[in-house]
């Protein structure tokens, strides 16, 4: 479990990563952050990560703080958007430099994931492509066997058929060791079918922070065709997050329960009506657009 | 809350300190290598052909010493000594850099400060590490020479002195390391660490130096009481260059402490640095602070004394202390802050730098807070020193050697009453001259009417040269400490003091140079009769030199009790003291380092007839007062006899065989082992000189007939100039041509070849003499009258 509150971290400058922010991260879950270049995503981990110090307010670890504690960190393990190797090693020798550190280090979860990634453990990693270095990095980090998994911008540069395999691996490592992680993009579209926990960043805040399936299950993307169109105060009880109409099509958000919009828009009598379940992607813009946010601005 | 599994690796920083070891330990093959080829191949090598040409290796073995003790400067084996220290600098830079390195990249930053390990438990395996890597080429390369040195019986250094080289060498060394670490800790690039490392070792000695030189230029009295030692004393880089010079034990204590300070002080640093400072500058400011301080410092100054030099004035000064000081602190801020961006903010910096300038400024030029006209009370003090080429040119009698040795403290009341009172006087006129010239540089004299010649360089230099018109006053506190005040005077105002402190008998006993033979114990003497022609080389013991010791005193005593007017006698010999040891030891270190010299630490005593122990004691050791014979090539001789010349025992020999070749030949026979090969030695460095003592006339005529002239030569200038080819010969010899027998300048030069080498030669039982500086040996040993 991870517990941040009134985090603060500012940098020289007076530019302010993070800006007393605080979240709540459950044990067992995949948290995905999500938010544009220098939204505070990356200082935000390495102050879990206890790389940072915090200016202001706390990160707790199951209920420690990690910063100069190698206790907590021997549990947890972060992957930095450039993952650093130590120069002119090969994997092999990165995975014998990470098991003098790290006790839970397996060489038997090494082994097979060396099967699982289809790289070479005996090439210089200086002379392997970003993907490669990236699953180089992956698969150093679940060796360890980590209670808590940092990744930063983790599937940058994966083909899809990689990161199946990487989200099939975090997946394992959840039901095996109760793993939480922690994966951050600025891609909504790769933390979509992967994480149950989203938050949104935005200048060192967050903006919006739940649960993806209780997200999904309240917003709702209604397409109807109506005939007559019924005019606004008649669909006044409906929370309609946007509204586009095309001769008598209308196109709407909604928010609320599934069943509850279904009754009332079958009261105004539509030819057609059909409810698809919105992208995250829809969902992120439709409630940034509600809370009067400039939409481009956070999400790119 | 749910108590949690411990996880933690115990023994993760030994693990990290074993695989820093073997990441790096390439680097430390490389260096090893290096330094091997500097330091041990290079004696081996060296001692090797000695032993291959059959010279003495003897010259060798005091080559190795004085390679450990640091001198001659230029000599082969310190050159390989320098270039190993040098190796040894490179190194501990670019180790240091490579294993703290990581601290400067956010990448790597990220991956080690998120690692299982506390910040003290991961610099403390990489110090080590490092530090590890760096002194294994030092051990081995130093243990490989010390083997060299027992297998190849090169004893001149003693298993001591080299002990203390090591001794030194390794704690400069973890200094330099400990440095480089500390600063690697406060930067956060490794262009920020090596400007930080360059501004502690050269800008902030260089910045002592000049500030020094500035009191000197402004204060009356100012002379530097600073060690040499003391301007390196945060420039370990620099100072480790001179390792060969053993740091006193104030000085090995400093360097201790300084270890251990910057060594707890990167720990402390390093846990309180902040990860976000990979990349940046400086990791902390205070760094950052002291470069900018420093460098504008010394440019400010530096440039100011090049435009007073050229202007001669003091607004110069200040304009070149604004120039200089501006434009380095713009650079330095350029250069630190990556940009103009916080230069008109840093700029209150500079006009704290400026202000502190110009408040340092009043207070030196003003006096220096009453420095200039402070004189001790005679109560308070103990004893006193008073020396100075000033002070000499009243002083028909003291015959001091003009040599870095310590004056004698004098302590007995009167002499300390003059000298005080001679201070007064001097402080007193300083303090009116300082009325007229308030704000301005000290006059170049104090006495001079023309005191408004300002800007004496004298100040800047002062441990390094003396000025003919210097006076310098020691006084020895009661409390212990010792105050020194330096002038440059004209002789008028305070000539009368001046002869009435020289006619104290204390003054005068004491100023002998006799009285320096109680410091220490020198092993040679040299003896020169009246006319200073006769000279012999003895090696005296302990227990003579005590003897000797005490002649000298007891005859000094009873000389000045009964008659204070023995210098208007006529000296009857001159006894020259030299210990090699102490003239390794006992001079300025920093012209050792520059020049190297065997002499200036002599001691000259002169030998009156009244000195009966004295003379006693040289009758014991072979002297004797009888007649010396001065013969000529064609047989005649002149026979000297006095009371009053004491001759050795060489000269006595010849006389008595009656055929010296004194005058008119020189009495030695050379063997160069004149090969093409070797010519090039003859003229650099080192010979090997046989030679054998012919006192047999048919033997001399002999070897004239045999011989071809080669050339005259000039003996102040290089003997052999004109001649470069001597193959076919064997021996070469001088020969004073009677009708240049009154300028023994010109001497013939003489060849035998090898085919008319008379046959007796052969037979004749040399000895062996070898010279460092052959030339300069060649001229001065062996110069005929």
């Amino acid at each position: 479990m991870i517990e941040i509150n009134s985090l603060t971290k500012k940098f020289q400058g007076g530019i302010t990563a993070v800006d007393e922010m605080s979240a709540y991260i459950e044990t067992g879950s995949i948290y995905g952050l999500v938010g544009s270049n220098g939204s505070g995503k990356s200082t935000l981990l390495r102050l879990i990560s206890g790389v940072y110090k915090p200016d202001n307010g706390i990160v707790l670890i199951d209920g420690t703080s990690p910063y100069e504690n190698p206790e907590v960190k021997s549990r947890l393990f972060f992957v930095s958007d450039n993952p650093y190797f130590i120069h002119q090693c090969n994997v092999m020798e990165m995975a014998k430099f990470y098991k003098m550190a790290y006790s839970r280090f397996s060489d038997e979860r090494f082994n097979y994931l060396r099967s699982v990634f289809p790289i070479d453990p005996n090439m210089r990693i200086v002379n392997m492509s970003k993907g490669m270095q990236r699953q180089a990095a992956l698969m150093l980090a679940l060796s360890v066997n980590p209670d808590y998994l940092l990744l930063d911008e983790a599937f940058d540069g994966l083909d899809p058929v990689i990161r199946q395999v990487i989200k099939r691996l975090l997946a394992d490592g959840i039901t095996e060791h109760n793993m939480t992680a922690i994966i951050s993009s600025h891609n909504l579209r790769e933390l979509e079918d992967l994480c149950d926990h989203v938050g949104l960043l935005h200048k060192g805040k967050f903006i919006f922070n739940r649960e993806l399936d209780d997200i999904k299950l309240t917003i709702q993307k209604v397409q109807g065709v109506f005939n007559p169109v019924p005019p606004p105060e008649k669909l006044k009880d409906l929370n309609i997050l946007r509204i586009t109409q095309q001769g008598s099509l209308l196109n709407m958000i909604i928010r609320g329960d599934r069943e509850e919009i279904r009754q009332k828009l079958n009261q105004l009598n539509p030819t057609f009506l059909e409810m698809v379940p919105p992208t995250l992607e829809e969902i992120f813009i439709y409630e940034l657009e509600a809370a009067n946010y400039d939409v481009n601005s956070i999400l790119l | 809350m749910t108590s949690t599994p411990s996880y933690y690796k115990k023994g993760a920083g030994l693990n990290f300190y074993l695989w820093t070891l073997k990441k790096h330990i390439g680097i430390t093959a490389i260096m090893s290598a290096i330094m091997i080829i500097f330091m041990p191949a290079n004696i081996f090598l060296n001692a090797l052909s000695y032993v291959l040409n059959k010279a003495p290796l003897q010259e060798y073995t005091d080559e190795f010493g004085n390679t450990l003790s640091g001198y001659p400067m230029f000599g082969s084996y310190l050159f390989g000594q320098i270039l190993m220290i040098v190796t040894i600098i490179i190194f501990v830079i670019v180790l240091s850099s490579m294993i703290f390195n990581y601290m400067n990249n956010k990448q790597s930053v990220d991956a080690f400060h998120s690692l299982p390990l506390s910040r003290p438990v991961l610099f403390l395996s990489k110090y080590f590490a490092g530090l590890t890597l760096l002194l294994i080429p030092t051990i081995v390369v130093l243990g490989i020479t010390f083997v060299i040195k027992v297998l190849m019986n090169l004893n001149d250094i003693t298993n001591l002195q080299f002990a203390k080289f090591t001794f030194t060498l390794i704690m400069l060394e973890i200094a330099s390391y400990t440095l480089s670490v500390f600063i690697t800790v406060n930067t956060g690039t490794i262009f920020d660490s090596i400007l930080s490392l360059i501004t502690i070792n050269i800008a902030w000695p260089l910045m002592l130096l000049v500030t020094n030189g500035l009191f000197g230029i402004m204060l009356y009295g100012y002379t530097s009481n600073i060690e040499f030692e003391m301007y390196f004393l945060l420039s370990p880089f620099i100072r480790i260059v001179i390792s060969f010079i053993s740091p006193s034990l104030g000085s090995v204590i400093w360097w201790l402490v300084f270890i251990v300070v910057l060594f707890t002080a990167s720990i402390l640093l390093y846990s309180r640095r902040k990860s976000e400072a990979a990349g940046l500058p400086f990791a902390f400011p205070p760094l950052k602070i002291i470069i900018k301080v420093v460098v504008s410092a010394l440019s400010g100054i530096m440039l100011g004394f090049i435009f007073i030099a050229i202007l001669n004035n003091i607004i110069a000064f200040f304009a070149g202390f604004i120039l200089g000081s501006f434009i380095a602190y713009t650079i330095v801020e350029l250069i630190i802050s990556r940009g103009f961006k916080k230069y008109a903010k840093s700029l209150i910096t500079y006009a704290v730098i400026a202000a502190a300038f110009g408040l340092f400024y009043c207070i030196i030029s003003t006096g220096g807070l009453g420095f200039e006209t402070r004189v001790p009370k005679t109560e308070n003090i103990q004893g006193v020193k008073i020396y100075g080429q000033a002070l000499d040119s009243f002083d028909s009698n003291s015959y001091t050697s003009y040599s870095s040795h310590d004056t004698i403290l004098l302590t007995d009341e009167k002499s300390i009453y003059l000298v005080n009172q001679l201070h007064n006087n001097i402080a007193k006129d300083v303090g009116e001259i300082r009325k007229k010239t308030l704000f301005q540089p000290a006059s170049n004299y104090i006495g001079d009417d023309d005191y408004e010649t300002p800007y004496a360089t004298y100040g800047l230099f002062s441990s390094m040269f003396s000025s003919l018109n210097d006076i310098t006053i020691e006084y020895h506190m009661n409390n212990g400490n010792i105050i020194k005040r330096t002038y440059n005077i004209q002789d008028n105002p305070y000539s009368e003091i001046i002869s009435d402190i020289n006619l104290q008998k204390d003054y005068q006993c004491n100023q002998n140079t006799a009285k320096q033979m109680q410091n220490a114990y020198y092993d040679q003497m040299f003896y020169y009769d009246s006319n200073g022609f006769d000279s012999y080389n003895i090696d005296i013991t302990k227990e003579e030199y005590d003897r000797l010791n005490n002649a000298f005193q007891t005859d000094l005593t009873e000389q000045f009790a009964k008659d204070s007017t023995v210098d208007y006698q006529t000296p009857i010999a001159t006894i020259t003291l030299r210990s090699d040891e102490l003239n390794k030891t006992n001079k300025n270190p920093f012209n050792i380092f520059l020049f190297g010299s065997y002499s200036a630490n002599d001691i000259t005593i002169l030998v009156y007839p009244g000195y009966s122990n004295v003379l006693s004691f040289l009758e014991q050791k072979g002297m004797s007062s009888s007649q010396r014979t001065d013969p000529s090539l064609d047989g005649t001789y002149e026979i000297l006899e006095s009371d009053l010349i004491l001759i050795s025992p060489d000269v006595q020999k010849a006389s008595t065989t009656g055929y010296i070749l004194g005058a008119n030949f020189e009495p030695f026979l050379y063997d160069f082992d004149i090969e093409p090969d070797r010519l090039e030695e003859l003229h650099a460095d080192a010979g090997t000189v046989k030679s054998a003592y012919i006192t047999d006339k048919t033997q001399i005529n002999e070897i004239l007939s045999s011989a071809v002239k080669i050339d005259i030569y000039d003996f102040y200038n290089d003997p052999f100039s004109n001649q470069t080819d001597f193959s076919g010969y064997s021996y070469v010899f001088t020969y004073v041509n009677e009708n240049n027998y009154d300028d023994n300048r010109y001497l013939e030069l003489y060849l035998i070849p090898e085919e008319n080498t008379p046959e007796f030669l052969n037979d004749i039982e040399y000895s062996y003499h070898t010279y460092k500086n052959f030339r300069d040996t060649f001229i001065t040993t062996h110069v005929v009258v």
